[in-house]
């Protein structure tokens, strides 16, 4: 028995879409939510007589993702196709068109923020299948509107040593692959899904079974599946070192928050693989352009990248805001332009930058995230427009409404899906205007009253415990006091 | 009748000359072979489907564009026969298989439609052995093809429908495909012209896949010049055939040029071919003197590998075949037998659906792929299908074209080998050289056994050079090794 615990070891697969107009092998357009089976054509259903021809803009995006990850491209050569065999309803052609054993690219890596290198050890083209429904009167219902779209499916080492590992490896992956324009990676139209495998190892070199998790989501998915499994993974059994460990495959069920065996691999599916006839190997040399396109198109994105940063940096230094405030407003833009626009109407209205840039940045940061992140993380489902925001800014400015009541009642409540005046909304819960003078002073009072063991030790010196009796008065305002009013009032009191 | 001879009896082209020169019209000759077909066929069984309204809609088109001064194209109004492999659109595609059972066409085949935009009057689909699989067009699951020469007696395979139309005189061209010598044994047995095009020449799209690195669009036909003719109008690159050659089609004189300063070499090993009939042997060799005789420098060369050539072909092919019929599974098209479950569908299926042949060659090819037997199987026998081309590459060296018989036999009497399957793989052990290679190869008529059964001459050039085997074969035709008649009940 190793005193140590055990060491969390993940590798992860993931196939992400291309972001192509027609399927990989015929001229049918990719587009999501169509009717069912209305993308399809007798190639990729596979009808009788109809053969494959490359669509090389699904090359070209993948070459592109290739050079992205630091891969080389095509190092054995050539590209050549293979035939991965196996019958299901949702594989028209009882085989799926794939890389076997010359991936177009391989041997690529990514680092993460601790300097962790990843190791991409492939990544391959594909073809998307069908999508099998299962109806409720034991019918089962197939869409090919997806078969036939172009994936790439790119394998790592087992390189990562945490859940949070994983999230950051996924998270830095989606931004390599939209810079280099081969995916959108929307993990919520499947254009992204990922494949974590993992096991525990111990320093005697034992290990757990090998869990391959399917069905994740979102990236908090994977992060709470990888942390469950690891934990479920502890209790064993384990395998004594050099044995082949078993491989398993669990879906993730994201409600009950965990894992559910699939299926046990007992033996290797024999898919049969074989070069495939129908698609001449591509030479090397065939490939050059490509990847002299995909260079440049990867320079000129780094580039643009580049060059936003510059000015993002400048921008931060004008309104004074923290590194990682820009980074995520400014150069990744998280909110779709919407915080620079916000900011310009604010200005706009007269706010000076240095003012207006980091409130706007902690309420885009702070309650407005949190209030997408609760809607399913899409800002298209706020509905307060840049000039309902600067509104809001003008009257936390002229003191009519307070930064307490703006960021609580305003920021966090209905307002942000409705928009409208800012000032008409608060009026119309009595949050408007601030508390007067008389109002104020009633309530500390009262607070002085209440506490006089706080006041005793306040006159005793202890001055850091007036925090409280602020707070206190704050709360029976519900914010609209003005806490400089309530420090000069608390001051004459004591 | 100009020439003094019936419709029936002319080659396409001269057909075509006929129609061009408004001697006849297309829509008379359509119906002269739809008629012999309609009063003919019933003993032969070439036909697994006539089309005759279609066919006489487009003759009457041929005619309406003559009328009105348009110029005639190549095969204007020439009667074509298609062997059901092949895709023509609003037709149901058989491949004379239940499986495909209501499958209707949604598009031409690429060289359908090639055929037609040149004029041609498509008028049906011709049987053939199940998936094109077999030498004898026994493999049928509509029913066996019997030889016009000769009807207790087979007309060879796969194409074995199209090789009996165009001997019985119902059709003067027809497309057969040709994975392992489909195209030329039949015209063998049957005593007509088959041509192998290279590999690529010739779009694979709208032809049911068998073995797709093998398979290769071909005419049947009576002469050279018409093999040529035909090539010129199907061939060509075609963008839904990623493995179609980026060429033009070759020009319809192809055959033209004579046998000048020619070098053949006869494949020693292919005439010393156990199992080689004495009267077959005779007739290829009476074919070599022709050549001679006509200027050929001719000499023997040596395939050391050609032995391997079967084998290496039936672990191709059936490995490829396995994958290409995955596709039948009931889910999409033709035919479903509901099951216990989703495998049980599957097996009910493909189990009803296929016959013994194809069975037992998508069990072959299952296992040459499977795991820890593809080394042995699949991936030894791609080794040796590279050696059998450095063979041939080496041997084009010497000659230009290398000659010998197509087939071991004439036609066999229905049934004799249809209980052993390797006494019918062996039908094809001179074929399938071309076919692993890729390159073009003819088989032309050269004479007959005793009993009047034609032997087929077979003639390999290296890839893209059709015009060399073509001249070769049309100076063999020109000796008239075989009498050009219509065998008894067709004449």
């Amino acid at each position: 028995m190793s005193a140590r615990p055990p060491r969390l070891v993940v590798g992860v697969e993931v196939h992400v879409q291309l972001a192509t107009r027609t399927k990989a092998f015929c001229a049918c357009p990719v587009e999501f939510g169509a009717e069912p089976n209305a993308l399809c054509c007798p190639v990729c259903l596979g009808h009788p007589g109809a053969l494959p021809t490359l669509n090389r803009g699904a090359l070209a995006a993948a070459v592109r993702a290739g050079l992205a990850l630091g891969c080389a491209v095509a190092p054995r050569g050539a590209v050549r196709w293979d035939r991965k065999n196996y019958f299901y309803p949702d594989l028209p052609k009882g085989y799926q068109i794939t890389q076997y054993d010359h991936p177009l690219c391989e041997n690529g890596a990514l680092a993460l923020s601790d300097g962790t290198r990843v190791r991409i050890r492939r990544a391959h083209l594909e073809e998307d299948t069908g999508k099998s429904s299962h109806a409720g009167d034991g019918e089962t219902l197939v869409d090919f509107n997806r078969c036939g779209v172009p994936l790439l499916e790119i394998v790592t080492e087992p390189d990562l040593g945490s859940a949070a590992a994983v999230e950051e490896y996924l998270r830095l992956l989606r931004d390599r692959m939209i810079l280099a324009g081969a995916s959108s990676c929307s993990m919520e139209k499947g254009e992204m899904r990922c494949e974590p495998n993992v096991s525990l190892v111990r320093g005697d070199g034992s290990s757990t079974g090998i869990s391959e998790l399917k069905n994740l989501n979102s990236f908090a998915a994977v992060r709470a599946a990888v942390a469950f499994e690891a934990k479920r993974l502890e209790e064993g059994p384990w395998h004594p070192a050099g044995a082949a460990p078993p491989r398993t495959t669990y879906g993730w069920d994201d409600a009950g928050g965990r894992t559910i065996l699939q299926r046990t691999k007992e033996t290797a599916a024999d898919y049969r693989y074989f070069p495939e006839p129908d698609l001449p190997d591509l030479p090397a040399e065939a490939l050059a352009g490509f990847v002299a396109e995909g260079r440049a198109a990867l320079a000129a994105a780094d580039a643009d990248r580049s060059a936003a940063a510059g000015r993002a940096r400048a921008e931060a230094v004008r309104l004074g805001l923290a590194a990682d405030q820009a980074d995520l407003l400014l150069v990744r833009d998280l909110t779709g332009g919407r915080f620079a626009a916000a900011l310009a109407a604010a200005e706009g209205a007269g706010a000076p930058a240095a003012e207006a840039g980091p409130a706007l940045a902690g309420w885009f940061l702070g309650p407005l995230a949190g209030w997408v992140n609760g809607r399913g993380g899409d800002w298209a489902a706020l509905r307060a427009s840049a000039g309902d925001l600067a509104a809001a800014l003008g009257l936390q400015r002229t003191g009519k409404a307070t930064a307490q009541v703006v960021k609580e009642h305003l920021l966090a409540g209905e307002w942000p899906g409705t928009g409208g005046d800012p000032a008409a909304f608060l009026a119309g819960r009595g949050l408007l205007g601030g508390a007067g003078e008389e109002a104020v002073r009633a309530a500390c009072a009262e607070v002085v009253a209440a506490n006089p063991d706080v006041v005793a030790k306040i006159r005793a010196g202890k001055t850091a415990a007036r925090g409280a009796l602020v707070g206190q008065v704050m709360k029976r305002m519900r914010g609209t006091a003005d806490p400089g009013a309530v420090n000069r009032i608390l001051d004459g009191l004591l | 009748m100009a020439g003094g001879l019936p419709l029936h009896a002319l080659p396409a082209a001269a057909l075509r000359d006929r129609i061009a020169s408004r001697e006849v019209s297309a829509e008379e000759a359509a119906r002269h072979f739809l008629d012999r077909i309609a009063r003919l066929d019933g003993g032969i069984g070439a036909f697994l489907r006539v089309d005759a309204e279609g066919a006489l809609r487009s003759a009457r088109a041929s005619d309406a564009r003559l009328d009105a001064g348009g110029a005639p194209r190549p095969l204007e109004g020439v009667p074509v026969a298609v062997k059901d492999n092949l895709n023509v659109e609003g037709l149901p595609t058989t491949c004379a298989s239940r499986i495909l059972e209501g499958f209707v066409a949604p598009r031409d085949a690429t060289a359908v439609a090639r055929l037609r935009a040149a004029g041609a009057v498509i008028l049906g689909k011709t049987n053939l052995d199940e998936f094109a699989m077999g030498s004898s067009t026994e493999n049928s699951a509509f029913g066996p093809t019997r030889n016009p020469r000769d009807p207790s007696r087979v007309p060879g395979g796969s194409s074995g429908g199209s090789a009996a139309a165009v001997a019985a005189g119902f059709a003067p061209l027809a497309l057969g495909s040709d994975t392992g010598g489909s195209i030329r044994q039949p015209a063998a047995l049957c005593g007509i012209l088959g041509l192998k095009p290279t590999y690529g020449r010739v779009s694979r799209s709208g032809l049911v896949a068998f073995g797709s690195s093998l398979d290769q669009v071909g005419p049947l036909c009576r002469t050279a010049a018409d093999a040529a003719l035909a090539l010129s109008v199907i061939a060509g690159r075609d963008p839904m055939d990623a493995t179609s050659l980026a060429l033009e089609a070759p020009a319809a004189s192809l055959a033209e040029g004579g046998l000048r300063g020619m070098r053949v070499g006869v494949v020693k090993e292919h005439l010393e071919g156990e199992g080689l009939e004495p009267a077959v042997k005779a007739a290829v060799e009476a074919a070599v003197g022709v050549l001679r005789a006509g200027g050929a420098e001719v000499r023997e060369v040596s395939l050391p590998r050609s032995g391997d050539g079967i084998a290496v072909y039936y672990l191709v092919a059936t490995s490829e075949a396995s994958s290409n019929l995955a596709r039948f599974d009931g889910v999409r098209y033709g035919l479903r037998v509901e099951g216990r479950d989703l495998a049980g569908m599957y097996e009910e299926t493909r189990d009803r659906g296929f016959g013994t042949e194809v069975k037992r060659r998508i069990l072959l090819g299952t296992f040459a792929l499977s795991a820890g037997y593809a080394d042995a199987y699949y991936q030894r026998a791609l080794r040796v299908r590279r050696l059998i081309a450095d063979d041939l590459d080496r041997a084009f060296r010497e000659v230009d074209v290398l000659v010998g018989p197509t087939a071991p036999t004439v036609a066999f009497p229905l049934g004799e080998k249809i209980e052993d399957p390797l006494a019918m793989y062996l039908c094809d052990v001179f074929a399938v050289t071309a076919n692993l290679a890729g390159i073009p190869a003819v088989s032309v008529p050269c004479g007959a056994d005793p009993a009047g059964l034609p032997a087929g001459f077979q003639v390999m050039a290296p890839a893209l050079r059709e015009d060399a085997a073509l001249r070769a074969a049309a100076a063999v035709e020109a000796a008239g090794l075989l009498p050009a008649a219509l065998p008894g009940a067709f004449a």
